[in-house]
């Protein structure tokens, strides 16, 4: 252990400038049990600071702003707990306590300012493993804050292997040249990620990233990240990936290659030091670490163990500790805080396509989870992303481990509200008990038989998430499901929506277009993978005609028309059992096909269980829900960086609900019969699961059923 | 620093001052003195119980060890201060019992209730509606499925700050002799019944502050005045009164109003609903929906619940069955209603610590909603 770290991180207080503030030595003399304190904060170089906080520490009710002198005023009452200590902080400058405060002697604190520029020649420290108290780094005073953190998504962000697989156009299905070829890839040298110039051999497809967006290396013989690329090859378009997914990268800020992020800043992804470096949140700018997020990393030369020195930007306005230097932004407690990457707009980024610019003059919207909490009933001030996401520790005095009320002092900090001590575990969808997913949706169903006809209602509403379900990251997407069982068969359905195409399949056609009918057998070109036995065909057909619905941004506005919200109904033309065959598709039972229908295989299963193998869910009686991107050819569901419009955003928005009507013809002698609608959560498209080797899975998140 | 030294002398003088730091002491009350009696005399009051004390930190070879709140409680039930002799239930007589006049919902578990307040301390009801009870304030509640005990749950106040509170679970053994100290993620189905004993976690959920998921540190504990004004057995608002165990008392009589219909609503909805449904700082934040009963409220139509509910659309949940929270003469379309019958879904309410619908407390919702004009 580095003893001098312990003293001068976590049992010194802060250093007095020596001209304006000497030492006090301990006098035993008898002390008010409350008091004036007056003094002055002025800045390194002796200028007044006004509006700076001044403050009992742990005392938020003894608050004060400087005047434009420096000069303040406050009330001290002894709580005869800790040391006590008067601290001074104000944005852009470093806090600083004094302890040694008495009656009838004013007191001077000199802040340390945190000047501009940004330092690009600044590292960003190592958060430690949240175990080792003994750590040289955060871990040291905030070990379980740590431990939270590599428990996060945010911690994985940077490495998170499907947003490498993405980025360098990668499948993992093929392990081998030989595979790989199969499966219509090339087997290529490309960089390890995580490593500056590790050669692996992948399997690389025809898109991703840095192929789509830089031609010129695309165009070569070598894959884009190989790491011997010619000079003039490299990629220079990233599409901003590393820009929210590896902050941690040292040096220039934004626009940095995905690959730039090695050690610590692929190892921890959006760390500590990343988070805490952020002095302000600019909703002028685009999303990203070092834009929207203003990112001020320290010059001013540090002393001892500190290259530089310290600053922590953070939402507690009464942190001294010289290693933390905190200097406060309220905005780290506030949802805007996250829509420094949570809300993000993007141009056409594959070149030679474009928006359309009177539709997404801003560009188009890719994340919009942030304006979804903004715009709907848990936009409060007590109930921000961090409610949710950042949960309060319920028993700790503040964020520092061993911190009791007892021990209060500039070296362990102050006692803190609940509020004040959040849980860095960044909470996802799956975490808690129950699930937070699980609190999201809730469905009802109202049934009326009329004669032969059963009239189903389902209710579905967003009635726990902040912002619309499923989230603003676009590949997510949930199902409603309808499922009728009777005493007398099977039933029909004579009105009412049905799963389209994002429901997803194995594969997918278009009659005239990719496949060609010819009497009962269908030429179509399939992927060799398929099973060769279970598989279904499905038949869509458009109806032209749209359905309504509440939407998300540009599709909630109230002139919207039905077209431009884009959601097209469809019937299903039929369902039948299929032989594969040599160019294509037998139909076991004829259906009746024609032109422009939609033709879907799948392998489904009638057993819904949570975090069962997604299956096709096309033409299921029923609703998908999702933000819908489509690339410059009209593909849909297609990853971020490709896409040049989105064709519907239908998913929930917070505090609203929707209603689907769907009538079933029942069979001859039906007495009962039961409805269950069942909400299912799918976090990738099966079409992008398919093509990288992801697992796909479905999560049941809801579920109610009415007997009639 | 000098100046601690001389606070720390003071802090102990306070304390002595305030008559706290005297051993414990189990008084001999077979002769009738109760331990309220014999506190009257500030001079010489002495408390029956101390607080339970937060040892220090100590530094050990694996680092620095912080002992929890929970952890400095004892092992076994016998060795908290509830019983003097647990094998035959006698509870020790310093700790009084009691029953609110309605009863948060527990699936139809038997409960008891017990609660100790320090001698020498009184109640703080400065705030009628949001009691804070003294440091040392203990609170015990007995679950028991049929003739079976399975949980006794322990609360204290440790301290001044509204962390300071602890929160523990025992679990009685089959033999009925002995419950023991669960370990903080609690435990579900104990003893073969359906029983689930809470993690310390959700303890606070539903007895912390609104940023643990909760409200008010004195709540939901049904020891509040509406919820004592009226009993049927163990302590009352009134006897509080006469043992000057609170700070304030009443300015006038505390009761429910409005007719049978209307009170067994009223107090249902204020101790199974209010707790975190209040305009408090310590309820949701994010609702304006307050079921929280007011003492002085004069009449139904003065209640918090008619004024916020009552032909109030909803603000986030939203279903078609649903036409407001509460929709005069129309149960199933009354959002309060339709959640209480509600179990496992977004929809249920209370969203924790039940899996079965109050039959009983559902129709004397449903009943009141008809009721209204």
């Amino acid at each position: 252990m580095n003893l001098l770290f312990v003293l001068f991180g976590c049992t010194d207080q802060a250093p007095v400038d020596s001209a304006s503030e000497p030492v006090e030595e301990p006098v035993d003399e008898e002390v008010p049990e409350a008091f004036e304190v007056t003094g002055q904060i002025v800045d390194d170089e002796g200028t007044p600071i006004a509006d700076a906080n001044v403050m009992v520490g742990g005392q938020p009710e003894t608050l004060v702003l400087t005047d434009e002198n420096g000069n303040f005023s406050l009330w001290y009452t002894n709580i005869y707990k800790g040391e006590p200590a008067i601290v001074a902080s104000k944005l852009g400058y470093r806090a600083k306590g004094y302890e040694f405060f008495k009656p009838d002697t004013p007191i001077s604190m000199a802040l340390r300012e945190v000047k501009a520029p940004d330092n690009l020649e600044y590292t960003f420290k190592d958060p430690g493993t949240g175990f080792d108290a003994m750590d040289e780094n955060c871990s040291h005073c905030h070990t379980q804050f740590v431990r939270d953190f590599w428990t996060s998504k945010h911690s994985e962000a940077a490495s998170n292997p499907l947003l490498h697989d993405l980025y360098n156009g990668v499948t993992r299905l093929a392990t081998t040249a030989e595979d790989c070829e199969a499966f219509g890839g090339v087997w290529q040298i490309g960089v390890e990620p995580g490593t500056d110039s590790n050669p692996i051999y992948k399997c690389h497809l025809e898109h991703g990233v840095l192929s789509d967006l830089n031609p010129v290396c695309a165009e070569s013989e070598q894959a884009c990240d190989d790491p011997s690329l010619a000079e003039g090859s490299e990629p220079t378009a990233f599409g901003g990936c590393a820009d929210c997914h590896a902050p941690g990268i040292d040096g220039q800020l934004m626009n940095r290659d995905l690959h730039d992020a090695i050690g610590l800043a692929y190892d921890a992804g959006v760390h500590c030091d990343t988070c805490h470096k952020v002095k302000d949140v600019d909703m002028t700018k685009p999303a990203g670490y070092g834009s929207r997020l203003v990112v001020h990393r320290p010059g001013e030369p540090g002393r001892g163990v500190f290259e530089w020195d310290p600053v922590y930007y953070g939402p507690i306005i009464d942190v001294p500790n010289v290693a933390m230097a905190a200097s406060p932004q309220e905005k780290f407690n506030q949802s805007v805080f996250c829509a420094g990457c949570h809300e993000h707009e993007q141009p056409a980024l594959v070149p030679e396509t474009s928006l359309d610019d009177a539709k997404w003059p801003e560009g188009l919207p890719i994340q919009s989870t942030y304006s979804e909490w903004e715009s709907g009933p848990f936009n409060n001030p007590d109930t921000q992303c961090q409610w949710c996401h950042m949960p309060s520790y319920v028993d700790r005095a503040n964020s520092v481990d061993i911190a009791t009320v007892e021990n209060q002092s500039i070296t362990f900090g102050f006692p803190r509200p609940v509020e004040d001590n959040r849980q860095h575990i960044f909470r996802s969808p799956f975490e808690g008990e129950p699930r937070l997913i699980d609190t999201a949706v809730h469905l009802s169903i109202q049934t009326e038989r009329n004669g032969d006809e059963l009239s189903v209602s389902t209710s579905v509403a967003n009635v726990g998430c902040g912002h619309a379900i499923p989230t603003g990251e676009p590949m997510r997407a949930m199902y409603v499901l309808i499922d009728v069982e009777t005493d007398c068969g099977e039933v029909s359905l004579l009105n009412g929506s049905i799963i389209d195409g994002v429901g997803g399949s194995l594969v997918s056609g278009v009659v005239g277009e990719t496949v060609i009918l010819s009497d009962t057998t269908i030429q179509w070109t399939l992927p060799s993978d398929l099973p060769a036995e279970g598989l279904i065909l499905k038949v869509l057909r458009s109806t032209e005609e749209y359905q309504d619905y509440t939407g998300i941004g540009y599709f909630a506005a109230a002139d919207r028309t039905l077209e431009e919200k884009g959601f097209l109904n469809h019937l299903l033309v039929g369902t039948t059992t299929v032989n594969i065959t040599d160019d294509g598709i037998e139909m076991i039972a004829p259906l009746s096909i024609q032109e422009g229908d939609k033709l879907f295989l799948v392998s489904t299963s009638a057993i819904l269980e949570d975090g069962m193998p997604s299956q096709g869910l096309v033409g299921r009686t029923g609703q998908s829900f999702a933000k819908v991107l489509v690339d410059a050819e009209g593909t849909l569901q297609v990853p971020h960086y490709k896409a040049t419009d989105i064709l519907r955003d239908n998913r929930i928005p917070p505090g609203s609900n929707l209603v689907l009507p769907h009538t079933f013809q029942l069979g001859e002698g039906c007495t009962t019969g039961t409805v269950t609608a069942t909400m299912l959560y799918r976090p990738h498209p099966m079409n992008l699961s398919q093509q990288y080797g992801w697992d796909a899975q479905d999560f049941v998140i809801a579920q109610t059923n009415v007997s009639w | 620093m000098q100046v601690l030294s001389n606070q720390t002398v003071a802090f102990g003088i306070a304390l002595l001052g305030l008559g706290c730091t005297s051993p414990k002491t189990n008084l001999d009350t077979s002769n009738g003195d109760s331990a309220l009696e014999t506190g009257l005399d500030s001079t010489q009051c002495v408390n029956t119980f101390e607080p339970t004390q937060l040892p220090d930190q100590q530094i050990t070879e694996f680092g620095t060890e912080i002992p929890t709140l929970e952890s400095v409680l004892p092992e076994k039930l016998s060795e908290t201060e509830l019983y003097v002799n647990i094998v035959q239930g006698e509870v020790h007589p310093a700790i009084h019992l009691f029953k609110p006049q309605y009863e948060l919902w527990s699936d139809g578990e038997g409960k008891q209730r017990w609660v100790y307040i320090p001698e020498c301390e009184k109640i703080d009801s400065s705030n009628m509606n949001d009691w804070s009870f003294p440091v040392g304030t203990r609170f015990f509640k007995e679950f028991s499925v049929g003739n079976k005990k399975v949980e006794t749950r322990y609360i204290e106040r440790l301290g001044p700050g509204e962390r300071e509170f602890v929160y523990v679970s025992y679990l009685w053994n089959e033999e009925q002799t002995e419950a023991f100290k669960v370990s903080p993620e609690g435990m579900p189905n104990v003893l073969g019944t359906e029983h689930d004993i809470p993690s310390w976690v959700q303890c606070v959920e539903c007895h912390g502050t609104a940023e643990q998921g909760g409200g008010r540190p004195s709540r939901g504990l049904g020891f509040s005045a509406i919820m004592l004004s009226e009993v049927t057995e163990g302590i009352s608002l009134q006897e509080l009164v006469e043992m000057d165990a609170l700070s304030d008392e009443p300015e006038s009589s505390v009761s429910i109003p409005g007719d049978q219909v209307s009170r067994d609503a009223l107090g249902y909805m204020h101790v199974n609903c209010g707790p975190c449904h209040n305009q408090s700082k310590d309820g949701l934040p994010m609702y304006d929906l307050n079921l929280w009963l007011d003492v002085g409220t004069a009449s139904p139509e003065e209640s918090n619940a008619w004024k916020t509910a009552v032909g109030v659309d909803t603000q986030v949940f939203k279903d078609q069955h649903v036409l407001g929270r509460v929709v005069p003469g129309n149960p199933m379309a009354s959002a309060i209603y339709y959640r209480m019958i509600h179990r496992d879904d977004a929809a249920q309410m209370p969203p924790l610590a039940t899996s079965l619908v109050d039959e009983e407390g559902a129709s004397a919702i449903s009943a009141w909603i008809e009721s209204l004009p």
